[in-house]
């Protein structure tokens, strides 16, 4: 069978991700393109990959760091669910300031589907922080830090809905509300989730069963993103006037500027633009344009993103500076891996 | 620091671990005969399978010399998404990847048995279709790009596919075993939205599984990161389609059979890999459907994790008795007719689990 060359139209400039669609679609090019882009990256490792780095964190740092990240999706996902934090069981510790996870509620759930998503997502975060905490031993357990889920115009939500021209200045954004704006709320942390244990990856590149266990969370984390992010592509293509779409496109391109412009590494997974929204993209097939949608966002590559602990820290304290708190923690996570990026 | 008994146990599985990557290394490619690699692969996921060949390695002559393990993951990598992309591209576009796309160096080359275009009736799921049809292709040109970095003498052929939707193709075979269809009756995956989403299915979280059973296996934290973006990837594919089907089969008049069916597929591919022990007894119950009873309802189970919302890992014996539809051990079948291919050949055979 003879591959015949597509016609590629430019495609929507907002939605970068879609440019990686073209390998598809050039035919006998694409793998050469793919291979073009690839190289770039390869080329830096010679035919011997560079030595394997030197971690900069050890695995119990980068262990706390995720159980710090699990109290925050899981005390949102207990309060939407069942209406309170996690029990205090679940969030003891000896290691770092002791906090409560405050300002969260029972969502009143009107869609059943979405209500059984949020109870199965629930469960597996709780069990995501009772894993990570089941690691250590009383007195090298890391506390829950204290965490902002509330719904005050000065919180966290608001202002990350603020920067991302959902509300309005002085407005406040309560994820409680509704179906739609739990689901932002949980667009917010799954891919940050993602991100974050694929860019911790390599430092548990020495300790097998912490990485295949690491690789676990990583996949499930990338099953919840999906679960949220087609929920949300589905419903915003039924009711436009909900402009959901443009929400987690607005949401996506602030993460995108919190965590700053690393160099691109297209094998690594790491570059200036680690995220996407839902926004529809097109490709010209034989002459007939169709869409194609973004659920999973990827590079070039098909490659998931990689963010450092450290510009996963400057998302969740919504500050782009090198800052030991703020967002949603307000007195900071907790454990050695504590400062964001200097990513402005 | 980290409880005594727990990094007692750690330090003594990471010795293991260890001590068989250096044999495999120091062995050479081709004397990592099956018992090597069954233990390495069985170490990776924990399975601890009783039916692992002896650890007495044969050797064989080395085929290519010089393959490192990291590469021979990537090939194997490389078969699945092979596998899958073609699945997609019919799917979707109904045409193959290109040719550019699928030669090498080291296997024999074969072509796709079946696919076509899925006449889709929700433009959502096509457009899924054609997301996914990209990402795939995107994956075999990246680890064809990679291995090449390595070598370009190492690159694998795409093996013969059978994506068949006839009588005698692969998914009506898998779709009989598993019940889905009757002992006479055909699966076509691209018939409807339904059957693409189910035949989808049938790869999404097997390659989930994958990735993550090798991730242990690989030493190059670049080719790691690199996996585990993949593996990310793969996780968005299987939770979307997980997703659909269990909406298609909660929302849309008489298509319960979408849950029912997707169920079955997830039982028939447990029942291939192996089989727990009275000791252990969730000893290889690798796979989940998408609907889980609780408390006498039925809920959604969009996520196949272990207890402590963990991925399953496959080893690669495993992933091969599913890609050949066997429970025994098997160098070809199923979606692969004449096999995958691999610069070492234990990691083209299934386990022995009949």
């Amino acid at each position: 069978m003879t591959d015949s060359e597509q016609l590629i139209e430019t495609l929507d400039a907002r939605v970068r991700r879609r440019d990686s669609r073209r390998a598809f679609f050039t035919g006998a090019l694409g793998a050469a393109a793919a291979a073009a882009t690839l190289s770039g990256a390869a080329q830096a490792q010679t035919v011997t990959p560079t030595p394997t780095p030197t971690p900069t964190f050890t695995e119990v740092d980068v262990l706390n760091f995720a159980l710090n990240l699990e109290y925050l999706e899981a005390n949102y996902y207990a309060f939407a669910v069942t209406g309170s934090g996690l029990a205090a069981a679940d969030i003891s510790g000896a290691i770092g300031t002791a906090g409560a996870a405050t300002g969260g509620r029972a969502v009143g759930f009107k869609d059943p589907i979405v209500q059984q998503y949020a109870q199965e997502i629930y469960q597996d975060e709780l069990a995501h922080v009772r894993f990570l905490r089941a690691q250590f031993t009383t007195s090298s357990l890391l506390a829950q830090p204290a965490i902002d889920l509330g719904t005050s115009a000065t919180g966290a939500f608001s202002t990350a809905a603020r920067r991302a021209g959902l509300v309005a200045d002085g407005v406040a954004f309560d994820p409680y509300a509704s179906d739609e704006n739990f689901l932002l709320g949980a667009y917010l942390f799954e891919d940050v989730g993602v991100t974050a244990y694929k860019g911790a990856a390599p430092a548990l590149i020495n300790s097998k069963i912490y990485l295949e266990a690491a690789a676990g969370i990583l996949a499930v984390e990338a099953y919840h993103a999906a679960i949220i992010r087609s929920v949300l592509y589905r419903k915003g293509l039924q009711t436009p006037s909900l402009q959901l779409i443009e929400a987690t496109t607005a949401i996506s391109r602030v993460r995108d500027t919190l965590d700053g412009s690393p160099t691109e590494d297209l094998v690594r997974g790491i570059g200036p633009v680690d995220d996407s929204g839902l926004a529809t993209g097109t490709i010209v097939d034989n002459g007939v344009t169709l869409d194609v949608s973004n659920i999973a966002p990827l590079n070039s590559n098909g490659i998931a993103f990689s963010r450092t602990p450290l510009q996963v820290l400057n998302i969740v304290y919504l500050n782009q500076a090198a800052v030991t708190s703020g967002g949603f923690f307000p007195a900071g996570v907790n454990g050695n891996i504590k400062t964001s990026a200097a990513s402005a | 620091m980290i409880k005594d008994s727990v990094f007692a146990a750690l330090e003594l599985a990471e010795a293991r671990r260890a001590e068989r990557r250096r044999f495999l290394k120091l062995a050479g490619a081709g004397t990592a005969a099956a018992g090597g690699l069954a233990l390495l692969s069985a170490c990776g996921s924990d399975n601890n399978n009783s039916t692992s060949p002896s650890p007495t390695p044969t050797p064989t002559p080395t085929p290519t010399g010089g393959v490192t393990s990291d590469v021979a993951i990537l090939q194997l990598a490389l078969n699945l998404e092979y596998l899958e992309a073609q699945f997609y591209s019919f799917a979707a576009f109904g045409r193959s990847l290109p040719e550019a796309s699928l030669t090498g160096t080291v296997g024999e080359r074969g072509g796709v048995t079946g696919g076509r275009k899925v006449a889709f009736s929700d433009p959502i799921i096509a457009s899924y279709a054609r997301e996914i049809a990209a990402d795939e292709l995107a994956h075999v040109n990246a680890l064809r790009a990679v291995i090449t970095s390595v070598s370009a003498a190492q690159v694998i052929n795409q093996p013969a596919i059978n994506i068949d939707g006839g009588a005698s193709g692969a998914f009506t075979f898998a779709a009989q075993k598993a019940g889905i269809i009757g002992a006479n009756d055909t699966f076509d995956p691209y018939l409807d939205d339904k059957n693409f989403l189910l035949a989808a299915y049938l790869f999404e979280d097997v390659g989930v599984t994958a990735y993550k059973g090798a991730s242990p296996l690989i030493s190059s934290a670049i080719y790691l990161e690199a996996a585990a973006g993949i593996l990310a990837a793969e996780a968005y594919h299987a939770g979307l389609i997980r997703a659909e089907l269990y909406r298609m089969g909660t929302l849309v008049p008489g298509a319960s059979d979408a849950i029912t069916k997707a169920n079955a597929i997830s039982d028939y591919r447990d029942s291939l890999d192996g089989v727990g022990t009275t000791l252990l007894p969730n000893l290889n119950e690798l796979d989940e459907g998408i609907t889980k009873t609780v408390s006498g309802a039925q809920v959604a189970n969009i996520v196949p994790a272990d207890s402590n919302a963990i991925a399953y890992s496959r080893t690669t014996f495993q992933i091969h008795n599913i890609a050949y539809l066997t429970k025994a051990a098997a160098t070809s079948g199923g979606f692969f007719p004449k096999g995958t291919n691999n610069s070492i050949d234990s990691l083209r055979s299934s386990g022995n689990f009949a």
